[in-house]
């Protein structure tokens, strides 16, 4: 309210996630829906094999039968089961888009971290390949090397996980110069604590929050690029399940049997828009901390 | 072909390119203005260099990737029942007896004066085959673009405005789940809602004759520009809305409150002026990945454009056209960054004066 | 002290925010025409709230729940948005606390001065507006050709942008003006001429000013009368003379007593002799930057055991670098700093851990020098550990000790240092340099980010740890008059060289350079502010070149 010195309106830049911040996430409807969103995916992920009434792989009826009290959600394009497919067909897009995103933040932090703390070289360098990877489309860059080294899901996680590393350095970058410019970093500096120190006791602590952020919205991006690879058949390779490859297959159908498409596009949906409102609420709980913390 | 990249990116972005820009301004004082003249134009041309350099870094990836082909290219050019002597020549023709660096380089002063070779599936010389479809998706882009800055713009500016209200609840509500749906979702519900049982008033894919331009049948346009519209909104919506709403809070609104002016001139002359400047990098970026977002939304409306080639070529291993659609892709978005520094750079007064 | 020629006239107003807390209590005041009220107060008085208040203007989710606010005959509690529109800018005008962030980067000065009179009650035409402006700046004393009006923000000195804040309040020809700490962050030269142009203004066109700040002697310097607001409430009013000489209050006493006066004698009057200094910490020939900007020009100086030595110059003086550079955070100089009579390495990282230890730095802000996601305990300990300062009971007893030593109940150190006030902070600041029992302390600009009552307990504290510590100090500050009460010797830095040295009773009781002089000389001063009042009647305030500037403009 009064004029106070404006040193202080910069303190809480980056404020604790403390208890509260965390109550604040969960009390946040987006969060609640996200995570119910999650434990549905996650669930079907889980026990969807038990629960599923039919085999993936056989011929059970005429293709793109609509539903019925067997089938019911109808048969795909080699009249299998379109139930029993959705059931068993996540794992691959929950596990891909879960290990790459995890690569590409560690990965980035770490990178980040550094190039933030020590600037310099690795910092030029980071700045460069972040714009390689803006100009790169994660999509184009894996096609790009899917084109020479065949079709192979861990070759997929590999590159969208190397094709987010640079921009999450460079977002940890960010806020690690930020924090690393504050006076009690440079308090930890004049006592003669070392870089590793500094950087795990002083700066980590204070950049977690952002790089939960990041983790969500790299998770976001992966399954779209995986499953986006599938759909245009360069990803899980028939006759498998998959979320993705099911959208492609049953396409041809969509008119006469659109189950086949919109089972599998509901869920791929549902999973990415679940782990874009938790990163979201995770940013807005932090947000709010940012003004009037230290009153 | 990232959906819609968010708020963390986009920040760091402009963030980023501000910062630069206020290092190389240097202190604003009187004494310090002389050199800032040379600043300007140097930030610009600093600028220029690391989009070239990004697309030299850009190139030696793709010449990497070409190199992991496993297997012998020109076996792979001429096909199996190729005889040991015929393999043996094009391997010299191709150079692909050399060093690697000269192979590299040869490659390089092709790609830089368009020369990328002839398509090892048509035969066809690349550039000229590829140039229609680079026109294609151009138009495309471009249609796209025509409609979606100017309404995520006008949607940012109206949420920042009633910030908080329902309109403004209500479309950041729908950013948050539109930027994480891929783009094939949104253009399959849409032909579910448009092209099939529900309502048949659109065809499903765009069929065109060989040869003919997909723009003469407006009709078949309407789903992948309304797809590609509707990814393409939320981050510029929200980039928009934050750096408004940003602003509104700023001292000199503030100021400009406590000099009685009407609140249309606040936020028309004060607010905007200033808060539209990021979102000029923002419309860039939007435009970027909306190319990238080109791919899979040619492959699924069957549109003749750059995207729906490459997967094509990705098909056949067509290696020259990969590496002449990768390299555009990159070129496309060095290009628009510049645009969109030398646009930022003559809109703000403390980059554009001395 | 009601009287019928109050322009502004303030009863019994009280503001609530949103939670219903009161922060503004009963508070009644009234200005005459020509007349300045200073408004004095610590941050979170309120002081801002009721000032804001005569513009009809609160502040995000507070609101006006009792009293009356009348300003030049209108009730401001009672009108419409529309007409407070056309009462802000003509009647009653507003010069922001920072005139950087409050005029917009992208307007032309021109724009943002015509502005006022391009809409709300004169409604003038674009050639009238721009003889308005051209009006206006002359009055403020800067340049009316068309280069200037068409300059933006960021083409202008700190001075001129708080000019151009004035030209843009006075351009309406208001009744009343309200200053919100119009002068902080200015140099003093700066400052003293914005004070004597408001004075100026306000005397000549009859506007009715209401100043508003935490600095006693600006009100002193400026103000006709005085009405000092703690948490809310009025706790003295008067006329200036009055108050300052006999407050009725205990609070204003306390307030005088805190604020250091450079007019009173108090400092240092001896120097050890060269062997002493020599024991110390020596700077030789620092000379040094930023790649090829060199701010510090062959500076040398020493600070003996025990002796405090204060290290004074405004900003861009490269005192900060310097200090920075003494505890081996800025490594881009020539020269070379000792300790004891051993060479310093330019890297805390490569000073041994007797260095260190004994060496020991303070920071400016207490907002940023303690880590947010630690608590006080593990800040200090984290000190403790890397440099190995443990003592034999063990480290609990030690923190347990520093926080005691500087007036801190040890319950403290569980919590986060968002839960602590900035005294509180810098005392744990303090603490934590403690820990490792240094000899010597460099304190950084330590108290300019804290009110006046704060400022003058931790004084007090370093004082305390001087006397009973035997420690030594390198004092770093622009406040002169903070000095003259504190350091035992004064090294002036003008642009990166040292322009005079001394003692401090010579070097600011007896100023040999111009730019000492002139530093000391408009650093202003209760005492000599009370004195000249009594000499000159009342109102006529000297003017420098403003006053010829107006002169020619009348």
């Amino acid at each position: 309210m009064t004029a106070i010195p404006d040193t202080s309106t910069a303190s809480v830049f980056i404020a604790p996630p403390t208890r509260s911040r965390v109550r604040r996430w969960l009390a946040d409807t987006r969060t609640i829906i996200g995570l119910g969103f999650l434990a549905v995916v996650l669930l079907i992920v889980a026990f969807g094999p038990l629960l599923a009434p039919h085999s993936i792989t056989e011929f059970l009826a005429p293709p793109f039968s609509p539903p019925s009290a067997e089938f019911l959600l109808g048969t795909d394009y080699m009249g299998q089961d379109v139930l029993s497919r959705t059931l068993n067909g996540g794992w691959t897009v929950v596990w891909m888009s879960a290990t790459s995103a995890t690569l590409g933040v560690a990965v980035g932090a770490v990178l980040g971290m550094l190039a933030g703390y020590s600037r310099g070289f690795l910092d030029e360098v980071i700045m460069r390949l972040s714009d390689v990877a803006l100009a790169l489309p994660t999509m184009v860059l894996t096609l790009l090397f899917v084109a020479m080294l065949g079709r192979s899901l861990p070759l997929i996680v590999l590159l969208i996980g190397l094709a987010h590393a640079p921009s999450v350095a460079r977002v940890v970058r960010g806020v690690t110069v930020d924090v690393a410019g504050r006076e009690f970093v440079e308090s930890a500096q004049a006592i003669g604590a070392g870089r590793l120190r500094i950087l795990l006791r002083q700066i980590l602590p204070n950049v977690t929050g952002p790089i939960m952020v990041e983790y969500g919205l790299r998770t976001v991006w992966s399954v779209v690029a995986i499953a986006s690879l599938s759909v245009i058949g360069q990803g899980v390779a028939p006759p498998q399940a998959d979320w993705g490859l099911m959208v492609n297959e049953n396409r041809v159908g969509i008119t006469v049997q659109p189950w086949g498409v919109i089972a599998p596009l509901l869920l791929i949906a549902m999973f990415a828009v679940a782990m874009n409102l938790l990163a979201e609420g995770v940013d807005r709980a932090l947000q709010v901390g940012r003004e009037g913390g230290n009153q | 072909m990232n959906a819609t990249p968010q708020a963390a990116v986009a920040k760091t972005e402009t963030t980023a390119a501000a910062g630069d820009a206020r290092s190389m301004t240097g202190p604003t004082t009187l004494t310090a203005q002389r050199s800032s003249l040379w600043s300007r134009y140097g930030w610009i041309l600093g600028r220029l260099a690391s989009g070239v350099l990004t697309l030299f870094l850009v190139s030696i990836i793709i010449f990497a990737a070409t190199m992991l082909l496993p297997g012998d290219i020109a076996r792979i050019i001429l096909g199996r029942d190729a005889t040991q002597a015929s393999i043996e020549a094009l391997t010299i023709e191709l150079g692909l007896d050399q060093p690697l660096i000269v192979q590299y380089l040869d490659w390089l002063r092709g790609a830089v004066t368009l020369d990328f070779g002839n398509s090892l599936v048509s035969r066809a010389v690349v550039t000229d085959a590829m140039l229609p479809r680079l026109l294609n998706t151009l138009g495309l882009v471009g249609m796209v673009s025509l409609v979606s800055i100017p309404l995520a713009l006008a949607i940012g500016v109206s949420g920042a405005i009633r910030a908080d209200r329902h309109w403004d609840r209500f479309v950041n509500g729908a950013s948050i789940v539109i930027a994480a749906l891929p783009e094939f979702v949104i253009g399959l519900l849409l032909t579910i809602l448009l092209a099939t049982g529900l309502m048949r008033v659109l065809p499903a894919v765009v069929i065109v004759p060989p040869g003919a331009s997909p723009f003469s049948a407006p009709l078949t346009l309407v789903l992948p520009v309304a797809t590609l519209v509707i990814v393409s909104l939320p981050y510029l919506i929200r980039q928009t809305r934050a750096s408004l709403i940003d602003t509104l809070t700023s001292e000199y609104i503030t100021m400009a409150e406590l000099k009685g002016l009407p609140e249309r001139i606040i936020v028309i002359r004060h607010a905007l002026r200033n808060s539209l400047i990021p979102s000029i990098h923002a419309s860039a970026l939007t435009v970027a990945f909306m190319i990238g977002g080109t791919i899979i939304i040619e492959y699924l409306f069957n549109f003749p454009g750059m995207g729906l080639a490459l997967i094509e070529a990705v098909a056949t291993r067509d290696l020259p056209v990969i590496q002449f659609i990768v390299m555009i892709f990159a070129a496309g978005y060095v290009i628009l960054n510049l645009i969109a520094d030398i646009l930022t750079v003559f809109v703000t007064p403390k980059l554009r004066t001395r | 002290m009601t009287t019928t020629n109050e322009i502004v006239s303030v009863r019994g107003l009280s503001v609530e925010v949103a939670s219903g807390r009161r922060i503004v209590n009963d508070v009644s005041l009234g200005i005459a025409p020509g007349k300045i009220l200073g408004l004095v107060g610590q941050s979170g008085s309120g002081k801002t709230t009721v000032a804001m208040s005569l513009l009809g203007y609160a502040r995000h989710g507070a609101h006006v729940v009792e009293g009356s606010i009348s300003v030049a005959g209108h009730d401001v509690r009672e009108m419409s948005q529309a007409a407070l529109r056309e009462l802000r800018g003509s009647t009653v005008s507003y010069v922001p606390q920072d005139p950087r962030a409050s005029l917009n980067p992208a307007l032309r000065i021109r724009e943002q001065i015509g502005e006022v009179l391009e809409f709300g009650a004169s409604r003038l035409a674009r050639p009238a507006r721009l003889e308005e402006v051209r009006l206006s700046l002359e009055e403020v004393g800067l340049p009316t050709d068309d280069e200037f009006l068409g300059r933006f923000p960021h083409q202008l000195s700190g001075g001129q942008l708080q000019r151009v804040g004035i030209a843009a309040a006075i351009a309406g020809r208001p009744d009343v003006i309200v200053l919100d700490e119009p002068t902080t962050g200015l140099d003093v030269k700066t400052q003293r001429r914005i004070l004597d142009l408001v004075r100026h203004l306000c005397t000549r066109y009859d506007i009715a000013g209401l100043y508003v700040t935490h600095d006693l002697a600006a009100i002193a310097q400026i103000a006709d009368d005085i009405l000092v607001l703690n948490y809310g409430r009025v706790v003295e009013h008067g006329p200036i003379s009055r108050v300052f000489r006999a407050p009725a209050e205990e609070y204003t006493e306390r307030l005088l007593a805190a604020s250091p006066d450079i007019a009173v004698p108090g400092g240092g009057t001896t120097s050890p002799g060269p062997e002493e200094r020599a024991r110390g910490l020596v700077a030789h020939n620092i000379t040094g930057g930023y790649r090829r900007n060199l701010v510090l020009h062959d500076v040398s100086f020493e600070v003996a055991p025990g002796e405090c030595l204060a290290l004074v110059g405004e900003s861009g003086s490269g005192k900060s670098t310097l200090s920075r550079a003494a505890i081996g955070l800025h490594h881009d100089y020539t020269g070379r700093f000792s300790w004891r009579g051993d060479a310093l390495s330019a890297r805390a990282s490569r000073r041994s851990t007797q260095q260190v230890r004994e060496l020991q730095y303070i920071f400016q802000s207490p907002y940023n020098a303690l880590n947010p996601r630690a608590t006080v305990r593990e800040s200090i300990a984290f000190a403790q550990r890397v440099t190995r300062a443990r003592d034999k009971k063990g480290s609990e007893n030690s923190i347990d000790a520093a926080l005691l030593e500087v007036g801190l109940d040890p319950s403290i150190g569980d919590q986060l240092p968002n839960r602590l006030s900035g005294g509180e902070r810098q005392r744990v600041a303090i603490a934590r340099a403690l820990i490792t029992q240094p000899d010597l302390l460099i304190c950084d600009e330590v108290t300019s980010a804290l009110d006046v009552l704060v400022q003058a307990e931790i004084i007090e504290l370093l004082r305390k740890l001087r006397r009973e510590q035997k420690l030594a100090m390198l004092f770093v500050t622009h406040d002169l008059a903070l000095v003259r009460s504190f350091a035992d010797r004064v090294i002036v830095l003008e642009g990166g060289s040292v322009v005079e040295a001394g003692t401090t009773e010579q070097v600011l009781g007896a100023p040999q350079h111009p730019y000492t002089r002139s530093l000391v000389a408009n650093t202003l001063s209760i005492h000599e502010a009370l004195n000249s009042r009594d000499g000159a009647a009342p109102g006529a305030v000297q003017l420098g070149s403003v006053a010829s500037a107006a002169a020619s403009a009348g």
